[in-house]
């Protein structure tokens, strides 16, 4: 605060609005308006990077976003100009490399052996020197920002599969498939469209529920087998390339709403099973639907056990007695 | 400065020499230096139109390797990559070899089985190739996603132990400092413009300067071969094509390997600066003029970022091109050129970087000799019309 | 200047929207030989200059044109 200037009516940063920004992990007070660069300085910071060969210290100099030497790691991004950076409350700020104490920059004492290009003319002889020496060397450059896994990483929006066997509908039938393909040791991708496996036994009370989670767990075993949920194989082309519609989880950071694998398959099983389908009717005036929702025109007959359990209060209430039997 | 002068002294050329050779970057260099050292050839003359090392030799990515696939080119490869490793104690100029290894990614099974086949091929020849699993090659490359959030994941990898990188600066001024102590005159600024043949026979060669007369002529000009094609009359088997490469800002290490993906055109090695070297993809169009276009930057770097994808907030820095003289075989032209006393080093695409040191080898052994060496018998111009192209692929 | 080509029937578009057909050559007369074919497919004149060659509208209406291109400049003639 003692580096700042007098109120000045050039000023683009407001006194009235703090922020607080992270330095080196403690707390730097900034004002809206303010660059990184400026809110570093006026916190009494001034050695913002070390310069590339003999470490030495290097500040904001430019202030435009020309000298790069006020580059530091922003909110994870390296080498971010921060001379052009507007501050905002919880940014973290690090500088690449310890540039308070540098102990790489005791190098400097040996300059005038090191002139432009010194490597060239040295370190050749014995064979075994350089192998050693550039090992150093990579380690030494000043203001080298770090490569870490990234939060949110990039991604396309398709993904090629070439599986031996495409198992389409993950209810046990399809995990039955699967499981007997693994275990002769070829590769399977296996695409369900709900959320989880199981289908239709899903829903044959306890009984149903443990057989399906025993198939799930012999499932599970093998690695040669991609289990792909909340999967909706939209189209199998005539060339054999299966589109797959992947609904991405909103639990995981993704950049996509949806993502399609193209599964090009030795070959595919399709163990989609029962499904309620509507009817139509030419003197209807109610009805049911599995959703619980009334159209005119069409009915549900219960194929489906999940219709009954979700749909059977509506049905008796609604249909004529001749189409719910 | 006073002792880069002594290092270097460029010449104005005489009125008769030995042996010219046409173009100075490596290949017109290294034959020099090899016709000087090992055969003894006393007046040598390196022409070269602008400065030493203004084509290819300045603007490739250093890879130096052998796992290419046509066996009967492999022998030619592996000597080449072998003899970089001693260059630098020869020369007297440290060429910062590192032989890190490299890996070619495969993202299907019949990049694996090709690559498989290739590496018995390779390795019957000498040549160190493994195979490498996914797993494998994340250990090696930790920064490599080989997970299937990619859209063609990796399924495994060719490793090339010894491939690796040279410092192509310091490798052309390793070969012109020591060609200039061995008392070949290196002449900058001077252009080939035409040839004196008589009788079938090449007698000199007419320049912005005047007329030089000599027994042998050397044509080493990189891309720009079908420019001297031009003034001889001929054609070459050859269409100049640009390659963009680009690099990006300094990092610490964290690649220890040169990782490439042949399928889908990067790859990439990080030098001992910190930067990344990514290059990758010829374009898709016959140019003669070196330049850039966003198509090629923006596609290289999602290839590349696909797999390495903690480098998103990473920038290019720099990005530049330089011709390549394409063959349909994807191999040089090496050898007799149909005129006598006129050799061709011609053709060498983007492959000629790696093929330094045994191009300039050979190319004197055939200059002096007059007979064509084994390792180079199939790159001769004839090949086009006898039925033995070589069998190789871009790779 | 960008560097466009102007197809006749789409107007001046990005190059990469084609595909490079190669320099205009003309092909062995009937009956020629075995040397001249190869001479044909696989020797170029490969101009740094001026020279007519192919393009091929991929991306647009998937016709052939000829343009007399610059290669060393990109210029295009009679555009």
């Amino acid at each position: 605060m003692a580096n700042r200037l007098p109120d000045s009516p050039a000023q683009v940063f407001d006194r009235t609005k703090p922020v607080t920004i992270q330095y080196r992990n403690r707390p730097v007070s900034a004002f809206e308006g303010d660059t990184v660069a400026s809110a570093l300085m006026a916190s009494g910071i001034d050695t913002f990077s070390r310069s590339f060969k003999y470490h030495r210290r290097r500040g904001a100099s430019c202030l435009t976003g020309n000298c790069c030497r006020c580059t530091m790691s922003v909110d994870g991004r390296m080498h971010v100009k921060t001379c052009q950076t507007a501050v905002r409350a919880g940014m973290v700020i690090e500088p690449h490399g310890n540039v308070e104490l540098d102990l790489k920059a005791l190098g400097g004492l040996f300059s005038r052996a090191m002139p432009t290009g010194f490597y060239y003319k040295s370190f050749y002889r014995p064979a075994w020197l350089w192998k050693l020496i550039k090992e150093i060397f990579r380690a030494m450059p000043g203001n080298m920002a770090a490569v870490s896994p990234l939060d949110v990483k990039p991604e396309y929006d398709a993904v090629n599969l070439s599986p031996d066997l495409l198992v389409v509908g993950g209810g046990l039938a399809g995990m039955e498939a699967a499981i007997t393909a693994a275990e002769a040791g070829i590769r399977v991708v296996l695409a369900e469209a709900d959320p989880h496996l199981g289908g239709f036994e899903a829903y044959q009370g306890e009984a149903g529920h443990r057989r399906v989670q025993e198939s799930i767990r012999r499932l599970e075993r093998f690695a040669n087998v991609r289990v792909l949920t909340s999967t909706r194989v939209s189209a199998i082309y005539p060339d054999g390339v299966a589109i797959c519609i992947q609904a991405c989880d909103p639990a995981v950071k993704q950049h996509f709403v949806e993502r399609s694998y193209h599964v090009r398959a030795g070959a595919t099983v399709v163990a989609t099973g029962a499904g309620s389908m509507p009817m139509l009717f030419k003197t209807m005036s109610c009805l049911a639907s599995c959703c619980l929702r009334q159209r005119k025109g069409s009915c549900i007959c219960g194929a489906s056990s999940r219709a009954k359990r979700c749909c059977w209060p509506a049905v008796t209430t609604t249909l004529p007695r001749w189409v719910s039997s | 400065m006073a002792a880069t002068q002594k290092i270097l002294q460029y010449k104005q050329p005489e009125s008769t020499y030995d042996v010219i050779i046409v173009g100075g970057g490596l290949h017109g260099l290294s034959a020099a230096y090899y016709l000087a050292k090992y055969h003894q050839v006393k007046r040598i003359a390196v022409l070269e139109r602008q400065y030493i090392g203004s084509g290819g030799s300045g603007r490739n990515t250093e890879m130096v390797r052998a796992n290419k696939r046509a066996h009967e080119t492999l022998p030619f490869y592996k000597e080449s990559l072998e003899m970089w490793d001693g260059l630098s104690a020869e020369l007297e100029w440290n060429l910062l070899v590192q032989k890190k290894g490299l890996i070619a990614l495969a993202h299907s099974d019949g990049e694996v089985d090709a690559m498989r086949m290739q590496g018995d091929a390779q390795r019957r020849a000498g040549i160190k190739i493994d195979m490498l699993s996914p797993q494998e090659i994340k250990r090696m490359v930790p920064a490599l996603d080989i997970s299937d959030r990619t859209a063609l994941p990796v399924v495994g990898a060719q490793f090339h132990p010894e491939g690796g990188t040279v410092h192509h600066d310091a490798a052309l001024w390793g070969y012109a400092k020591a060609a200039c102590r061995l008392g070949v005159d290196i002449c900058e600024g001077v252009e080939a413009v035409g040839f004196n043949v008589e009788a079938g026979r090449a007698t000199g060669v007419k320049t912005n300067v005047g007329e030089i007369s000599a027994d042998k002529i050397h044509i080493a000009v990189g891309g720009y071969s079908s420019q001297i094609a031009r003034m001889l009359g001929v054609k070459f088997p050859v269409v100049t094509i640009p390659m963009q490469v680009m690099t990006t800002e300094l990092m610490a290490p964290f690649l220890d390997y040169y990782v490439a993906s042949p399928r889908l055109h990067w790859y990439t090695q990080q030098t001992l600066k910190g930067d990344l070297i990514l290059g990758g993809q010829l374009d898709p169009w016959q140019s003669w003029k070196s330049y850039n276009t966003w198509e090629e930057c923006s596609e290289r770097v999602a290839s590349i970022l696909e797999y390495f994808p903690d480098l998103a907030h990473a920038r290019v820095v720099r990005s530049w091109s330089g011709l390549c003289d394409c063959t349909g075989d994807s191999a040089p032209v090496m050898g007799p050129s149909g005129i006598e006393g006129l050799s061709l080093d011609v053709a060498w695409g983007y492959y000629g970087f790696k093929s330094t040191p045994a191009a300039g080898k050979y190319s004197a052994e055939y200059i002096v000799k007059g007979k064509v060496p084994e390792k180079i018998k199939h790159f001769g111009l004839d090949r086009f019309f006898n039925r033995s192209r070589v069998r190789e692929i871009i790779i | 200047m960008p560097f466009l080509i102007r197809c006749p029937n789409c107007g001046n578009r990005n190059p990469y929207e084609f595909k490079f057909g190669g320099e205009c050559k003309t092909s062995p007369a009937a009956g020629a030989d075995r040397n001249a074919w190869c001479d044909y497919l696989y020797f170029n004149e490969n101009m740094s200059g001026f020279q007519e060659e192919w393009w091929f509208h991929s991306k647009g209406c998937g016709d052939w044109i000829k343009i007399r291109r610059n290669t060393a400049t990109h210029e295009i003639a009679d555009q």
